[in-house]
């Protein structure tokens, strides 16, 4: 019996317990109070913190190659492409790309808000000597997309996955207080006021053939970007035919809820104290906020200049919405147009290159994986 | 360096590039269902 | 003279701050919108005297529906 009692005790966790072990929980626990406490994207960062309490609890072999259960969610739902395109399909379903649609000049304050992904990328390879693998996977934080960050570190630089994640994630949670000092700093109180024209009404025809059009041009375009640009476009399909109202609400709904879960999981149990404690994870947090930060600026430029070059001008703060935190960056704007006009209702316009910016973050993705797999 | 920068650069102009022919396809779409419209309303 | 009051953009009523026969003052806070569960106050577009209420709250508007109806002299 004794022999018995003296294997269980030896079997627990507490004997192979690390410092580093208990700092990753610290870590998990962390998250978890932002996501309960303050409301950070807790629909990602709640599980992203508990997978990495899991994922650094000894002997529990939650992440053991072949076994673990959270190495299969990993290995099947992240490793095997499902997860990610099936969160677009959901994404696809919820977006309205009416405002779009009705000026499609914004598509390019979504493609220039893409700029600070390349900006970032350049600075983490050149200055940081991270991998050119690496420095893609940390510049594409600068999208402020999780699901396309995600799939595209599953691909090219695995061992930073939960951090560009976490990373991602909470940026987009503080875009509040991220993009309004960028925003003041690079646009004056008149251009803030500018009122954009009324946006003309969008058929339901041009809504249903957005998606075919799209779907064929960019994948056409860039090949690597389909399985995320694909479920993007089928999902806004049911969404805007009206004709697959079960398959749109299961999109909307139980679909992306439930995939929403097994990818959380998976991505905070990828940051056992191994990954995570390196002085690599520092700079990856400083580069994704220079991204984010990069991101905003080359969105507003962007704005600017095409203010130069025609005769109807689009209020700079626009610029800032191409960052695709949907619809986060579109409130941080709004509120900002508010705030140099009480009576300038900008949000619907912002939603445009909120979502072209979904498209932007994506191809960029896509072109990353064709110039660096 | 330099394949850093090619990336940089090709990346940029392949993400407006790409945009570019997206606007241009969907200005080219609205089109083609006004006028379809507009036929339909003729007949 | 009657000067409508128009949502400037789509969302759900939440709060209707003004009444019938109440004098109001340009930019007044009128009502408030919901849309993107961000809420978004909206203002009266001159002075006069509130004449009708079309909304109430919890009522879903479109861009351009009349929410209001202010009477000025």
């Amino acid at each position: 019996m004794i022999e018995k009692l003296s294997t269980l005790i030896f079997t627990t966790g507490f004997v192979y317990l690390t410092p580093g072990m208990v700092f990753m929980w610290l870590i998990g626990l962390t998250l978890i109070f932002l996501a309960v406490a303050k409301g950070y994207e807790p629909l990602l960062l709640l599980p992203i913190g508990f997978g990495i309490v899991l994922a650094n609890l000894p002997l529990a072999g939650l992440m053991e190659p072949e076994t673990g259960l959270l190495w299969k969610f990993y290995e099947y739902g992240i490793h095997w492409e499902i997860i990610p395109p099936l969160i677009f399909l959901g994404l696809g379903a919820l977006t309205d790309f009416g405002p779009m649609l009705a000026r499609p000049s914004l598509i390019f304050l979504g493609a220039g808000a893409q700029g600070g992904v390349y900006i970032a990328f350049f600075a983490a390879h050149l200055l940081l000597g991270f991998s050119l693998q690496e420095a893609a996977t940390i510049g594409i934080i600068g999208g402020a997309d999780g699901p396309t960050t995600i799939f595209l570190a599953s691909k090219l630089a695995p061992h930073m996955l939960g951090t560009c994640a976490v990373a991602a994630y909470s940026y987009m949670a503080l875009v509040p207080i991220i993009m309004p000092p960028i925003i003041k700093l690079l646009t004056t109180a008149t251009e803030r006021k500018i009122v954009m024209p009324k946006a003309r009404k969008v058929g339901r025809l041009e809504k249903i053939v957005f998606p075919l059009v799209g779907v064929l041009v960019m994948i056409l375009l860039v090949p690597a970007s389909a399985p995320l640009m694909s479920m993007f476009m089928v999902g806004n399909l049911f969404r805007e035919c009206k004709v697959v109202e079960r398959l749109n609400l299961a999109a909307q709904n139980e679909l992306l809820n439930i995939v929403t879960i097994f990818l959380g999981l998976p991505v905070g149990a990828t940051m056992n104290a191994q990954n995570f404690l390196r002085k690599d994870v520092i700079f990856i947090f400083i580069l994704g906020l220079f991204a984010f930060i990069a991101s905003t600026a080359t969105g507003i430029l962007v704005a600017k200049g095409m203010n130069l070059l025609s005769k109807t001008k689009i209020n700079p703060l626009l610029g800032a919405a191409g960052v695709s935190a949907v619809p986060m960056a579109a409130r941080v704007v709004h509120k900002m147009g508010q705030q140099a006009d009480k009576k300038n209702y900008l949000l619907m316009y912002a939603m445009g290159p909120n979502v072209a910016g979904v498209i932007g973050t994506v191809t960029a993705a896509g072109i990353f994986l064709t110039l660096l797999k | 360096m330099s394949e850093a920068l090619g990336i940089f650069a090709a990346g940029t102009a392949g993400v407006f590039l790409s945009m570019m022919l997206l606007y241009g396809a969907m200005q080219i779409s609205a089109a083609v269902i006004t006028r379809w419209f507009e036929d339909k309303v003729e007949k | 003279m009657q000067h409508k009051m128009v949502a400037p953009m789509a969302g759900k009523v939440i709060q209707i701050n003004i009444n019938v026969g109440d004098s109001v003052e340009e930019d007044d806070e009128g009502l408030v919108i919901e849309a993107m569960k961000m809420e978004t106050p909206i203002f009266v577009p001159c002075n006069g005297v509130v004449g009708q209420i079309k909304v109430k709250a919890g009522d879903n508007v479109e861009e351009d529906d009349v929410l209001a109806v202010i009477e000025t002299e």
